[in-house]
C-alpha cells in the first residue's frame, strides 16, 4: 500500500541530501580523531593532562585516563563531543518535525488528507529516529573500521554498544524535543526545553560522582542510562537500553496525545 | 453515523469557536448542499478560514457542531478528509519539491492510479509539474494548490481564497473546473475577500461579518437588486444640468451629481426607462459599471 508510512518516506525523501551530508560528517568527524589515537597512545605523558585535574572536573569531561583506549575514546568521543553533535541533529529534526511544519504553514495541507493526527505524528517520530539511526550507523562504521588501524583494542560489541546507547540517548532526545514543540506548535520552545534539559542533566550527570546529594537524582538524567554502565568496558547493558527505549516511546505516546488534543496555528 | 444518500455536504449548527480575542465565529448556522457552489465572502478575519479549518478538524469548535456529508468534523475527521480536499489560504509548499513530487507529498493518503487526470489537469492549467516549487511563479505555485485540491476525486471541496494571484484567463480555467466538479456532485466552498472573484463561481453567497453569517443570498438575486455607478458625458456641457434633471426622476437612479463634465449617478433594477430618458440628449460617453454585489448585500 503506497500510503503506509507516506509521511515517513516523504520526510525522509525531503531531507535525504541533508541526511547524507549529516552522515558524512560524523563519520569523518569519528574516523578523524580515531585516527590520531596511534599518536596520543605512544605520549603517556598526556595522561597527565587529565590526571592532574580534580576528580569533579574529570567527571565532567568523562575520565581520568586520555592514552588507555577506552579513556581515550570516552573523553574525546563519547563523553559529551559527538553525542552533542548528534543532538543537534536530533533535537533540530525533532523540533521542526511538526511544529516545524506548522510554522512554515505546510501543516494544513500535509494533514487535510485523510491521515489522523496520531499517524501523522507517529510517521513524523519514525522518521527523526531512522535520521538519528542513521548517523549512529555512520558512526558506528567509522568507529569499527578505524579499529584495527588505530589500536583501539576494545571488543568491537563494546564499540557497537557504546555508539547504539548513545543513539538511544539521542533518540529519546529527539523525540522528547518533538513532543514539546508539537505540544505548543513552536519549534523554538521544543529546542530550548530539550537543549536545556540535556544540558543541565549532564552537569547534574558529571557532578553526580562527587556531590553526593546529586547521586540520588542520577537516574533522571537520561545520561546516566547512556553512561553509567561504561559501555566502552562493560558492554552492551539490556536494562539501559530498556529505559531509554521505554522514555522515547513515552514521550511519543506523550507527545501523540498533546497534539490530538490542540489547535493547530493557521 | 452519517455516509452517502441525501444527506447535506455541510451542515453547521450553533457553531461557535472563540479564541479569547476578536477573531473566531459567532454561533454559525450554514447548510450547503451536494452539487453546490457556495461561497464566503467577508473582510480579512471576519472568520472564512476559521469556519473551513473547523471543517477539517485542524481546530476544534466551541460550541456547536459540523458536520461533511454526515460525518462530524471532530470525531470522524478522517472520514471527513477522505471526502474533502482542501486549499489553504496561505498556501506554502517546500521549495525544493518538484511539482510531482509536492502533489505526491499532500496526496499520498488519497489512494493511487489517478495520474492520468492529474496530467491532464495541469496541462489544462499550463503548468508544469517537473519545475521545482521554488522556481514557481506565484501564480503558478497557486496552480499546483489547485491541481492538489481540484484532481483528488472529492464530494467536498474546500478552497481558502483559490483564485489569489491567478490571472483571468487561468480564473476563468478554474471556474470551468470547479462547475464541472459541481456537475459531477461535489459541494464547493470556497472564499474572497472580494465579491468581484466569486460571483462568477458561486451560485450562493454567504458574507460574513466579525464572525459572523450576516447574510446568505443566491448571486442572482443579489445582482438584481445590486446598485451600479453610471456616467454620462453630454456634447454640450449646457445640458449637464438637464440631464441630471431628467434622470433624477426615473426609479431606481439615485446619487445624481452633475460636476465636471459629467452626470455621475447610480442605478439598480430594470434599466430601460434610464435609457430611453438619456436618448433624448446628445451624449459622447454613457458608462454602467460592472454592479458592485458587495453593496447589495446592504441593499
Amino acid at each position: 500500500m503506497k500510503s503506509a508510512l507516506g509521511v515517513t518516506a516523504s520526510d525522509l525523501r525531503l531531507r535525504r541530501t541533508s541526511l547524507l551530508m549529516w552522515a558524512a560528517s560524523v563519520a569523518g568527524l569519528v574516523a578523524g580523531i580515531a585516527a590520531i589515537y596511534p599518536t596520543v597512545r605512544a605520549n603517556p605523558s598526556l595522561d597527565k593532562v587529565y590526571g592532574d585535574m580534580s576528580p569533579t572536573l574529570q567527571a565532567l569531561l568523562g575520565g581520568s585516563s586520555l592514552t588507555s583506549p577506552s579513556g581515550y575514546l570516552r573523553t574525546q568521543l563519547f563523553a559529551f563531543f559527538l553525542p552533542a553533535v548528534l543532538l543537534v541533529f536530533a533535537i533540530g529534526r525533532g523540533a521542526s518535525s511538526v511544529a516545524g511544519e506548522e510554522e512554515d504553514r505546510t501543516l494544513d495541507l500535509l494533514l487535510s488528507q485523510p491521515v489522523a493526527r496520531g499517524r501523522l505524528y507517529i510517521e513524523k517520530a519514525f522518521a527523526v529516529v531512522i535520521g538519528v539511526s542513521v548517523l549512529t550507523l555512520a558512526c558506528t562504521a567509522a568507529i569499527v573500521a578505524l579499529r584495527d588501524p588505530s589500536h583501539l583494542a576494545l571488543p568491537y560489541g563494546n564499540l557497537v554498544a557504546t555508539c547504539m546507547q548513545m543513539g538511544l540517548l539521542c533518540t529519546a532526545l529527539g523525540l522528547g524535543a518533538q513532543a514539546i514543540a508539537a505540544a505548543t506548535g513552536h519549534r523554538s520552545v521544543g529546542i530550548a526545553a530539550t537543549a536545556g534539559y540535556t544540558f543541565v542533566s549532564y552537569v547534574v550527570y558529571g557532578l553526580s560522582a562527587t556531590v553526593h546529594p546529586l547521586y540520588d537524582v542520577r537516574p533522571l538524567t537520561l545520561w546516566r542510562w547512556y553512561l553509567a554502565g561504561d559501555p566502552l568496558t562493560g558492554g552492551f547493558d539490556g536494562k539501559e537500553v530498556g529505559v531509554l527505549v521505554a522514555v522515547s516511546l513515552v514521550t511519543v505516546a506523550a507527545g501523540v496525545a498533546a497534539f490530538h488534543r490542540r489547535d493547530l496555528h493557521a | 453515523m452519517g455516509g452517502p444518500g441525501t444527506v447535506a455536504a455541510i451542515q453547521a449548527r450553533s457553531l461557535w469557536k472563540s479564541y479569547g480575542t476578536s477573531r473566531g465565529i459567532t454561533d454559525i448556522d450554514l447548510d450547503v448542499a451536494r452539487g453546490e457552489i457556495l461561497a464566503l465572502v467577508g473582510a480579512n478575519g471576519a472568520g472564512k478560514t476559521t469556519f473551513m479549518r473547523v471543517l477539517l478538524d485542524f481546530i476544534r469548535p466551541t460550541v456547536g457542531a459540523v458536520t461533511v456529508l454526515g460525518f462530524d468534523s471532530v470525531r470522524d475527521s478522517v472520514e471527513v478528509r477522505r471526502r474533502a480536499t482542501y486549499l489553504p489560504g496561505e498556501l506554502v509548499i517546500p521549495r525544493q519539491l518538484t511539482g510531482l513530487q509536492a502533489y505526491d507529498r499532500f496526496t499520498f493518503a488519497r489512494g493511487e492510479g489517478r495520474m492520468a487526470r492529474v496530467h491532464a489537469l495541469a496541462e489544462r492549467l499550463d503548468l508544469d509539474l517537473s519545475r521545482r516549487v521554488g522556481d514557481l511563479s506565484k501564480g503558478n505555485k497557486q496552480k499546483l494548490g489547485l491541481l492538489i485540491s481540484l484532481a483528488p476525486p472529492a464530494d467536498l471541496l474546500v478552497l481558502d481564497e483559490p483564485t489569489s494571484g491567478l490571472d483571468p484567463l487561468v480564473q476563468r480555467i478554474f471556474a470551468e473546473i470547479v462547475e464541472e466538479r459541481a456537475e459531477e456532485g461535489a459541494a464547493v466552498l470556497l472564499s474572497s475577500h472580494v465579491m468581484s472573484e466569486v460571483e462568477q463561481v458561486a451560485r450562493r453567497v454567504a458574507l460574513l461579518r466579525d464572525g459572523r453569517v450576516a447574510v446568505v443570498d443566491d448571486v442572482d438575486a443579489i445582482r438584481a437588486r445590486s446598485r451600479r455607478r453610471g456616467r454620462i458625458r453630454p456634447r454640450n456641457p449646457e445640458d449637464l444640468p438637464a440631464i441630471a434633471q431628467a434622470i433624477a426622476a426615473v426609479p431606481g437612479v439615485a446619487d445624481v451629481v452633475a460636476d465636471g463634465g459629467v452626470v455621475a449617478f447610480a442605478c439598480s433594477g430594470d434599466m430601460d426607462a434610464l435609457v430611453k430618458r438619456v436618448a433624448d440628449f446628445a451624449v459622447t460617453a454613457f458608462d454602467i459599471a460592472h454592479a458592485d454585489l458587495e453593496d447589495a448585500f446592504f441593499a
